[in-house]
């Protein structure tokens, strides 16, 4: 198999508090390799946005990186400064946000912004609109030459995330980054862009880390999955596996509780009791034995490693222990 | 069963620009219209699913019945009792019988009282004094399933699930006869919004509720509704019981809105895309049948003639020259 394109081994994130440091990630091991669309699947506080923000080097001021590495085309982020950062963000590494409605600038053209984003090419200026406008179109904008000139306020909640995606892969990424690009949009909008989407990636090389809490759109565009829970990755598996055969007892869980999963028509609906636990004092042992319905006296005094289940999955869960 | 809320025919119009501006600027028709023609009716311990997307009109809807719209033409009746054109003093009393969810649990309680003084307000508004209120909110919260620790606190200190919790327990302060709930499992996570949901289902049997529930949320809603009503471009265009609609939609629209949820399992990955394009701006309403810019069946005589609502043998009503059944 290929070097990995993205390599993040035992992460660990803290963010300081008045209560104390809050534990938000805790050893996460993650790879991607190249080509691959990765998911990542979690409820509130999981950790993916925390997680996805210290790839980009994007971490808030009270954030530190405590232990663990993150591995980009060779390259430690970590050691990375200011000017390199640039040189990587947007060019290899490049993200879509969840609202598109304020990851545009909203003073400034559609063009502006895009000519802008190439600024590290030499190409004279009218090449630049040029390969901009050649983008709108293949994200579905109908008459991009006059269109590219429009402010955001101009286009749909549906256009401007087309628009956020084309200025994404505009350097040809190696690594794309979608952290919930269809939330803040309608059931139709949403089938449309995660099309596009998978028409985009035969035309694109890189890889995708697409970041959902719907388990539908997981199961339609990813190539394998990580589940993350509470800061930690409880299981690692390939798409088909991790929905036919989940081990962990939590993804069990998240599948079960997925309305659109339920064949039969329910009123009760299935849940996870419990609550998550407070990051900033963490339990003793297993981090979901609080709420988990197969746990035994072990799960509560120590924590488990991580143990493979099969080839490409991998489980932190007693159960599967060898 | 007896019919609750009755609407008739309703038609809700906003001004779009000024009266000088539409002078100046010729424009003939300064109104958009974001709810046309809509009949529905929600039948006692019933409840209905109103559904469509962004800008179709279904919270507007929601809002008029509750006199925080103003309506241009139609009726609204609850038990009879007609409600287009009362007073504002004379719909407040009314309201009393109406609950109201709002969308985003957190934001719809203020930050500036605690639990405890966010379920006296009800009373404090409708000007109710014959009741112990600090007993009627322990009462309110342990019907939602909170200890009377939570008195104390704010909301600003409780889960997107507590909040929503509180948020339940107001509505029910009044004893009302119909809650309208916008949204009510928006921004949970999957595993927690069954437990409102579920709640909601519980006080329905408990106290007869009839709901009438907001939102695009088809997986939720499916397990929820008796009936559903599709909305676009502010009119239903399928109205009827949940079973039928999913098992077999009438209507084009219902048909593309239930094949873009996508599937939680991988080997039911969808090729084909559905519905192209995006919903026509409520001042260019298409000619003809407002959905044919975007069918997949559109003939001829759906560009230029507007099909009435229809009833289907099934006990279904849809707008569609050519149904899908």
């Amino acid at each position: 198999m290929a070097e990995p394109l993205l390599t993040i081994d035992d992460l660990s994130v803290e963010f300081a508090t008045p209560r104390g440091p809050v534990k938000a990630l805790r050893r996460v091991d993650l790879a991607v390799n190249p080509g691959r669309i990765v998911g990542i699947v979690g409820e509130s506080g999981c950790g993916k946005s925390t997680l996805v923000s210290t790839v980009m080097g994007l971490l808030a001021g009270n954030a530190q990186v405590t232990s663990g590495s993150i591995v980009f085309e060779g390259r430690e982020l970590q050691d990375l400064d200011e000017e390199e950062w640039r040189d990587i963000r947007g060019r290899r590494l490049a993200m879509v946000f969840q609202d598109p409605m304020t990851s545009l600038n909203p003073v400034m053209s559609i063009a502006t912004q895009m000519i802008d984003i190439q600024h590290r090419d030499p190409a004279p200026r009218a090449d630049k609109l040029k390969k901009a406008i050649a983008w709108l179109a293949r994200v579905g904008i109908s008459d991009p030459e006059q269109r590219i000139q429009d402010y955001p306020h101009r286009f749909s909640g549906g256009m401007r995330q087309r628009i956020a995606i084309a200025m994404a892969l505009l350097m040809n990424p190696a690594l794309l980054i979608a952290d919930e690009p269809t939330t803040a949009l309608d059931v139709t909008l949403e089938a449309q862009i995660i099309h596009l989407i998978r028409q985009l990636r035969t035309e694109f090389d890189g890889a995708i880390l697409f970041v959902s809490h719907n388990l539908g759109l997981i199961a339609e565009i990813c190539d394998e999955v990580v589940v993350m829970y509470a800061g930690e990755v409880v299981e690692h598996a390939e798409i088909r596996r991790l929905f036919h055969s989940p081990s962990h007892p939590y993804t069990q869980l998240l599948l079960t509780c997925d309305p659109a999963r339920i064949e039969s028509e329910e009123r009760t609906l299935p849940t996870i009791g419990g609550t998550v636990p407070d990051l900033a004092n963490l339990p003793k042992g297993c981090i979901f034995a609080a709420r988990c319905p197969s746990a035994f006296d072990r799960c509560r005094v120590e924590a488990p490693g991580t143990y493979p289940v099969a080839d490409g999955h991998s489980v932190r869960c007693f159960l599967h222990a060898p | 069963m007896t019919e609750l809320l009755s609407i008739k025919n309703l038609r809700v119009r906003f001004r779009t620009v000024g009266f000088v501006r539409a002078l100046v600027d010729r424009i003939a028709d300064p109104f958009i219209d974001a709810v046309l023609d809509v009949s529905l009716s929600v039948r006692a311990g019933e409840t209905l699913g109103l559904v469509g997307e962004s800008g179709s009109g279904k919270t507007t809807l929601a809002r008029a019945v509750l006199g925080l719209v103003p309506v241009h033409s139609g009726s609204i009746t609850v038990e009879g009792k007609e409600l287009v054109g009362l007073k504002e003093s004379e719909y407040r009393s009314v309201r009393k019988s109406l609950g109201m969810m709002f969308q985003d649990p957190v934001a719809s309680l203020s930050p500036r009282k605690n639990v405890g003084g966010l379920l006296a307000e009800p009373f404090h508004i409708h000007r109710i004094r014959d009741v112990d209120i600090d007993k009627e909110a322990r009462r309110l919260l342990s019907i939602v399933g909170l200890h009377d620790g939570f008195l104390a606190a704010y909301a600003h200190q409780l889960s997107g699930g507590q909040a929503r919790r509180v948020g339940v327990a107001r509505t029910l302060a009044l004893k009302p006869k119909l809650i309208m709930a916008d949204e009510p499992a928006a921004g949970l996570d999957v595993s927690v919004q069954g437990e409102i949901l579920n709640l909601m289902n519980e006080l329905q049997k408990q106290f007869g509720l009839s709901y009438l529930i907001v939102t695009h949320n088809l997986p939720v809603i499916r397990h929820v509704s008796d009936r559903l009503a599709i909305m676009y471009l502010g009119r239903l265009v399928e109205q009827g019981p949940t079973r039928s609609l999913f098992a077999r939609p009438a209507h084009p629209y219902t048909q593309a809105l239930v094949a873009a949820v996508p599937q939680p399992d991988p080997d039911k990955r969808r090729t084909e895309l559905e519905l192209q394009g995006e919903i026509p701006s409520l001042r260019r309403r298409p000619s003809g049948c407002e959905f044919h810019t975007r069918c997949l069946y559109a003939q001829d005589r759906c560009r230029v003639e507007a099909p009435l609502p229809t009833p289907l043998p099934d006990g279904r009503e849809v707008r569609c020259h050519f149904p899908l059944i």
